[in-house]
């Protein structure tokens, strides 16, 4: 929302985490890998906003965005459950 | 002078023996054990690997990431227990890292042979017998009558372990045990006093649960429920992103202004 996404542009940002977020967690719980999966994230959602979202503005800074601060928020719920 | 030396240099072994036997192992880097400290309680007890999986997981943290993955019945120090907030108990291994202890089994010793014969322990010896070890000898020590030996050595003088005993307990086939709580470093073990030497004693371990391991493995019964866990945790990740791609192939895309 801080990107000025509204309506349509909010469903297309859970589809597309939809897409990644679960494989993303898969490969990370099966290898223990964070960085290419992490990587591989950033570049597909950066590929689908920049194919059908064009009003969008900067899609890889928005993907990469996105991406840094679910991670962090993720690392930090950890530290404070555990 | 020659004597006092030689008890001041023996006085400074015992006391240095007494003070490595009582360390406490803490780990050196762990900021969940540095977090919860207060909450870990001492264990120090070897338990077996025993999952219905085959093999047990090793966690960075209670429900962390796995680390390492060990064979059932291997054998593992569990030096501290720590229990999470869903009351889950952790084990927690020098090598620092953490086990569910669902998946282990606590290896059969001398607090459950207590256990089970505690009304047949007696603090006098049934009959008296000759026991001297001479010193640099060794002989067998028991984790329990009849448990696992370990070769154990008299050191410094002439051992009479029939002295030395506090507890004694007859076996079946009439040999008499004793119990040494603490002698020269060498703390709570068994000795056979009417065969000291004889590792044939050992009887087939007794196991504390079912055991998934060794020769009478209990069958795995877990395991078909188990891999059907597993299966639902590949699949479902790949069904909701496979649905999400489907939908976004017929995403309608938006004219360029």
């Amino acid at each position: 929302m801080f990107w000025g996404l509204r309506g349509r542009d909010l469903y297309l940002l859970v589809l597309v985490n939809a897409v990644t977020n679960p494989l993303v967690v898969l490969v990370h719980g099966l290898t223990g890998w964070v960085v290419g999966p992490e990587l591989w994230a950033i570049g597909t959602e950066w590929f689908l906003y920049r194919t059908l979202e064009n009003q969008l503005k900067r899609p890889l800074l928005f993907a990469l965005s996105v991406n840094l601060f679910s991670y962090t928020v993720g690392e930090i719920l950890q530290f404070i459950i555990y | 002078m020659k004597k006092l030396a030689m008890l001041l240099l023996v006085l400074g072994l015992v006391g240095t023996t007494t003070a490595q036997a009582d360390i406490i192992w803490e780990p050196r880097q762990d900021a969940f054990y540095e977090k919860h400290k207060d909450e870990f309680v001492l264990e120090q007890q070897y338990y077996y690997v025993n999952s219905p999986d085959g093999d047990g997981d090793f966690y960075n943290r209670p429900g962390g990431k796995v680390v390492d993955t060990k064979e059932n019945g291997t054998l593992i120090l569990i030096y501290y227990i720590y229990e999470d907030g869903g009351g889950t108990p952790w084990g927690y291994t020098m090598e620092e890292n953490y086990v569910n202890l669902s998946q282990m089994m606590n290896r059969y010793d001398d607090m459950e042979f207590r256990g089970d014969h505690g009304g047949e322990i007696q603090e006098t010896a049934p009959e008296k017998l000759d026991v001297v070890i001479p010193e640099g000898k060794s002989f067998l020590g028991w984790s329990h009558p009849g448990g696992i030996p370990t070769e154990t050595e008299a050191v410094f003088d002439d051992w009479d372990l029939m002295e030395l005993c506090q507890e004694f307990y007859t076996d079946a086939e009439g040999r008499i045990w004793g119990y040494l709580g603490y002698h020269y470093g060498h703390r709570e073990f068994w000795v056979c006093l009417s065969d000291y030497n004889n590792a044939d004693l050992r009887e087939p371990e007794r196991y504390t649960a079912q055991a998934y391991f060794g020769e009478n493995a209990a069958p795995l019964q877990d395991k078909q429920e188990n891999d059907h866990t597993n299966v639902a945790y590949l699949v479902i990740p790949v069904v909701v992103a496979a649905l999400a791609t489907g939908i976004l192939y017929f995403w309608p895309r938006r004219k360029k202004k």
